[in-house]
């Protein structure tokens, strides 16, 4: 590692904003890994009689409309919203990326075609399409994460093909080529790594998004039908019952808002060390 | 010019923002949680669309509030032998536009169902195919059938459309046809429909108020506070069973309740090998704590089920007895029939995607889980939910028998000649002993030697256990004070409307 | 001005010709006979071939996405496969209510966003700086799903001072107009508060306040006027996220609009109304594009020229 890889990454540990949203990233994923030893019930457990029961000693966040235990399903749920949400990102990250970069150092038709389909893509809302493909395709998590992924690379490959256009004409991309370097070695050891900060940057704001639209989708019932209720889909059941258990509603959309924030603290934060010019 | 019309409903749906019919003082307002599905009584299926058309319009005969049929339109009734039905109607009831209903109206309706080449056929015709003659004579007419069928009588109950409109294609406006119902329907939107009073009206007393709307409401709470503030004056079913009990507190609304025609079931499909033992399908129905399920899901609005029937119906066996919940009773079974390791087999239950229903699966699933029997719930949403349940692609579901009027409903559910889609026998049970009794049962003319029969049909049944009855739920209304006369029936129907007030 | 509007136009045809193909070929985009997955697997042959024939949907993939264009032309968007009613007709029956709540979200928006951005820079650093774009960022973090039945819970619920849910009298706006517009009202105050930091260093600003123009005139003339830019292009891009948050917020606040009807349809998987509804939220979003794109270089000549 050389001395500026070094020196940046001391301004990301030291950043305010980096550091809490590491911590509270941290702490979610720490739950969602360790959720069988912390949980205090097993996810299977659910006793009828404690149906909507209220938060007590030995529910601390309450039962849901089944019987199980709330902080049970937030530290199972946490494990599905986060598998769903990194998978997907990576996945759209890397079919963006793909496709920007192509799109970007080829130019020409293969860019105009490809940018078209952006814009197509773009255009129609990225929730109704994960809706209509997760009901047509059924609920798993693996549907959903292609659900969103269809139509959630377009955004990384816009970013992504506009950097490339301006890194294209820098000098040592021309000098590269001057000294008959092949295109795929161009792109992957010179273009790449310049596409890389805003991407990192981009993929963390990507990361709450796709957590509040995995959320959504649950929370409208379309999302992945597990053994236990993810956060969004407990803030469904809760809406069903808000006069009847409110804490339903309170709790789980309390944990999302912490994860988003801490997302958005992180974007922010690595925006501010890796790319100052953009910070606003 | 579609668009220009188009846009032309979206500026005035822009200007008229209905927020309801003009709520003058003879208007009654209730909330529903679906709309119905058709507007069109020979189409009707669906619980609300058979409440809309017997407000609308009038049949053959109709049902009490307790579930007996009783004549509407035909004033008498005889079975000349067991394949012919005599049905004398009364003279002088009128259609809402003045016209006279008519035998012939009255065949005309029926007839559709043999209509071919319709772009939309009706889903009820393959029952009414087994009517292969109509005659008339003045108020006369005679149904003649396949095969003997002494239950066909509750069958027609189809809302009769005049001669004129009783062969078109489904109808899909207010307006179509004139009905001779206590109420015709002059608005139907997505949110909204609006019945006036049918001033021609005369198959019994006319309606006492002016106007019903019906509010389709998709959200509890909304209903709930809609009641609440009086937006809305009866609520049938429609408000979490949670919330009852605190209704029942306030002084502006009341809970009424009644036992209802409903028999919710946990069916099983024969064909699977593990559901297929007798044993296992006993062990199941001991596993499962009902009365749980009853005080903490249904908050008390059910009362245990031995069989289809209720206690009410004179071919209600009274020897049966409740299943006891033994889950102890049930490991031995299941060891007994085999499935000795701690996890002993899997299954798969589907249920629609109602909070209840989902509920009560989970419920069942982890009480079953007790005994060693892992479930996996599956909520789907309704046309595949049916549609899997008639293809035979399940192992276990649930659904309720709900309106049953006659015992040949146990020929409906279990008879091998049932199976879909010619029947609801969805779990593909063949007894041939049960056959016999049921096609004996059908065609037996004399009451005593009937009861005599489906006793017998129901001891089979509840021996072997098809399905698990698991109980028999309330239909409950909330209604706000001011409203009188407003009587709850067996089958749900809002019939009493026209005699509520205000 | 004109010649931009055109060019712009013509530019959008593609786009949208790529969008109705999207929607004709919806139910191919699954693996699988389309038909399964719209009636569900195990649907009887006799079930399929009629959805086929009505959905037209056993005829090669070309005539299909011809087909659909000439619907499309026509106005004819098919028929609700549950209850036959024509999909034009029932979007244009709940498409108002869509739209006036996201017009009234974006005022709510405008009127929350906007000062609350003016206050912070004039107080930059400041605590209610400080506060107000912490509120911001939380904003924005909230999911709009949890916002709803939270405002519900307090102002309905807990105060009675606002209805339920349910479009009806004005009163009824006020919550899902909060709920809809807080994301974009927090996003409005941080971009405010930033270009009026920006525009309050600039030249002009300094030479008006040294001709002793009074403070609060400085402001409203030269700073806003110059912040409205990005303010559009903000607008126009979140209108089409303000229209997605529509889905939850109309189911949670049962309001009757096409965000509702979408749902509906996708779980009773009524294909034509999916696919009606997909065409006209793109449809929407690309002419808000357009829109802004005009507002855009009407306010700032020099984009015109620059545009190619």
């Amino acid at each position: 590692m050389n001395p500026h890889h070094i020196k940046t990454l001391k301004a990301l540990v030291l950043n305010p904003r980096v550091l809490v949203g590491l911590i509270i990233l941290g702490i979610a994923t720490f739950c969602a890994i360790f959720a069988p030893i912390i949980a205090p019930y097993s996810p299977e457990y659910s006793e009828l009689s404690l149906r909507l029961a209220a938060p007590s000693a030995e529910h601390l966040l309450g039962c849901d409309i089944d019987g199980k235990d709330v902080l049970t399903s937030m530290l199972y749920g946490a494990r599905v919203s986060l598998y769903i949400a990194f998978l997907t990102v990576i996945l759209s990250v890397v079919l963006g990326l793909s496709i920007g970069l192509v799109s970007g150092y080829y130019r020409g038709w293969v860019d105009s075609i490809l940018m078209r389909l952006v814009e197509i893509v773009m255009a129609v809302p990225t929730l109704l399409i994960a809706m209509v493909l997760s009901a047509l395709l059924g609920s798993s998590s693996h549907n959903i994460i292609f659900a969103i992924v269809a139509t959630g690379w377009a955004s990384s490959a816009r970013l992504i093909r506009g950097q490339v256009l301006s890194i294209r004409e820098k000098e040592f991309v021309t000098a590269s080529r001057a000294l008959g370097a092949r295109d795929p070695r161009i792109l992957l050891f010179h273009v790449f790594p310049s596409v890389l900060t805003p991407l990192v940057v981009h993929a963390t704001f990507s990361l709450s998004g796709v957590i509040i639209i995995e959320a959504g989708l649950s929370f409208l019932g379309l999302g992945a039908q597990d053994e236990t209720p993810t956060w969004g889909a407990l803030l469904g059941q809760g809406r069903a019952v808000l006069t009847e258990a409110p804490y339903l509603s309170i709790i789980p959309g309390i944990a999302i808002m912490f994860v988003v924030l801490a997302l958005n603290f992180l974007g922010d934060g690595l925006r501010d060390v890796l790319d100052p010019k953009k910070s606003r | 010019m579609a668009y220009a019309l188009a846009i032309t409903m979206a500026l005035l749906s822009f200007t008229a923002n209905s927020k309801g019919a003009l709520a003058g003082p003879k208007t009654i307002t209730l909330a529903w949680e679906t709309a119905p599905r058709t507007i069109d009584p020979r189409f009707t299926i669906d619980a609300k669309s058979h409440y809309l058309s017997d407000l609308q319009n009038c049949s053959l005969i109709n049902f009490d509030e307790n579930g007996q049929i009783i004549g509407s339109l035909a004033k008498s009734w005889a079975w000349l032998d067991n394949k012919n039905l005599e049905v004398i109607i009364k003279d002088n009831i009128t259609f809402s536009n003045g016209d006279k209903v008519t035998a012939q109206d009255v065949k005309a309706t029926y007839q559709f169902f043999h209509k071919t080449n319709l772009k939309k056929p009706s889903p009820l015709a393959p029952a009414f195919k087994k009517i292969t003659k109509i005659a008339t004579k003045a108020n006369k007419l005679t149904f003649t059938f396949a095969e003997p069928d002494v239950g066909f009588l509750q069958n027609l109950m189809i809302g009769i459309v005049p001669k004129k409109y009783a062969s078109q294609e489904m109808f899909t406006k207010p307006g179509s046809y004139p009905g001779c119902g206590p109420f015709t329907l002059t608005q139907l939107s997505s949110a909204q429909l609006t019945l006036e009073k049918n001033k021609k009206y005369n198959l019994s007393s006319p309606a006492k108020i002016d106007r019903v709307v019906i509010k389709i409401v998709k959200d509890e709470l909304t209903r709930y506070a809609k009641i609440q503030k009086g937006e809305v004056d009866i609520i049938e079913n429609g408000v979490n069973r949670e919330k009852l009990a605190g209704i029942e507190k306030q002084v502006q609304l009341t809970v009424v309740k009644k036992s209802a025609l409903d028999t919710t079931y946990l069916g099983f499909n024969m064909k699977d090998p593990i559901l297929r033992k007798a044993q296992v399908r006993r062990a199941i129905a001991h596993a499962i704590n009902r009365d749980e399920i009853i005080k903490y899901i249904l908050k008390n609005t059910a009362t245990k089920a031995t069989t289809i029937l209720t206690e009410g119906s004179p071919f209600y066996n009274k020897n049966l007895k409740q299943i006891k919940y033994d889950p102890a009773l049930a490991k031995k079974l299941l060891a007994q029939a085999g499935y000795k390791n701690k996890i002993r087999f899997e299954l798969n239950y589907k249920t629609t995607t109602n909070t209840t229903r989902v509920s009560i699966a989970k419920a069942i699933a982890s009480q079953l889980a007790k005994v060693g029997i892992k479930v996996k719930v599956q909520p789907l949403e309704w046309g595949k939910f049916k549609s899997d349940v008639e293809k035979g692609h399940v192992q276990m579901w649930s659904l309720s028998w709900v309106g049953f009027k006659d015992p040949d409903i146990y020929r409906y559910a279990f008879s091998s000649e049932s199976f879909p889609p010619n029947g609801g026998n969805r779990g593909w049970y063949k007894n041939t002993t049960l056959d016999k009794v049921l096609q004996e049962a059908k065609i037996a003319s004399d009451t005593k030697k009937r009861i005599a029969l489906y006793y017998q049909a129901e001891d089979i049944i509840a021996a072997e256990l098809p399905y698990v009855f698991l109980w028999h739920e309330q239909n409950f209304a909330v209604i706000r004070k001011g409203i009188k006369g407003f009587r709850l029936y067996a089958d749900g129907r809002l019939s009493s409307l026209k005699d509520v007030t205000k | 001005m004109l010649s931009f509007c055109i060019k712009r136009l013509i530019g959008l045809i593609p786009i949208g010709v790529g969008v109705v193909t999207l929607a004709a070929l919806l139910a191919h985009v699954v693996p699988g006979d389309p038909a399964d997955s719209i009636l569900g697997a195990y649907a009887t042959l006799e079930d399929k071939n009629a959805l086929n024939k009505q959905l037209g949907l056993d005829q090669p993939i070309f005539k299909q996405i011809l087909n659909y264009y000439k619907q499309v032309l026509h106005a004819d968007l098919g028929q609700s496969l549950i209850t036959q009613r024509d999909v034009t007709e029932l979007i244009a029956e709940r498409f108002p209510a869509t739209i006036e709540l996201a017009i009234v979200s974006i005022i709510v928006a405008i009127f929350i966003g906007v000062p609350l951005g003016i206050l912070s820079a004039l107080f930059a650093g400041g605590i209610i700086d400080l506060g107000a774009m912490f509120i911001a960022l939380l904003g924005v973090a909230m999911p709009n799903f949890w916002l709803g039945s939270m405002l519900i819970l307090f102002f309905s619920i807990h105060l009675d001072w606002l209805p339920v849910s349910e479009r009806g009298g004005w009163q009824s706006y006020i919550l899902p107009s909060l709920t809809m517009g807080t994301a974009l009202a927090s996003v409005l105050s941080r971009m405010t508060r930033n270009s009026m930091l920006d525009t309050l260093k600039e030249d002009y600003v300094r030479t008006a306040r040294a001709k002793g123009v009074p403070e609060y005139l400085v402001i409203l003339k030269h700073v806003l006027k110059n912040a409205a830019l990005p303010l559009v292009t903000i607008l126009g891009l979140q209108f089409s996220v303000i229209l997605t948050g529509a889905v939850i917020t109309e189911v949670i606040f049962d309001w009757p609009g096409i965000g509702s009807l979408v749902l509906e349809a996708v779980k009773t998987r009524d294909y034509p109304i999916i696919q009606g509804c997909l065409l006209v939220f793109s449809g929407i979003y690309l002419v808000v594009n357009l829109l802004t794109d005009i507002l855009y270089a009407w306010i700032d000549p020099r984009i015109k020229y620059k545009s190619s």
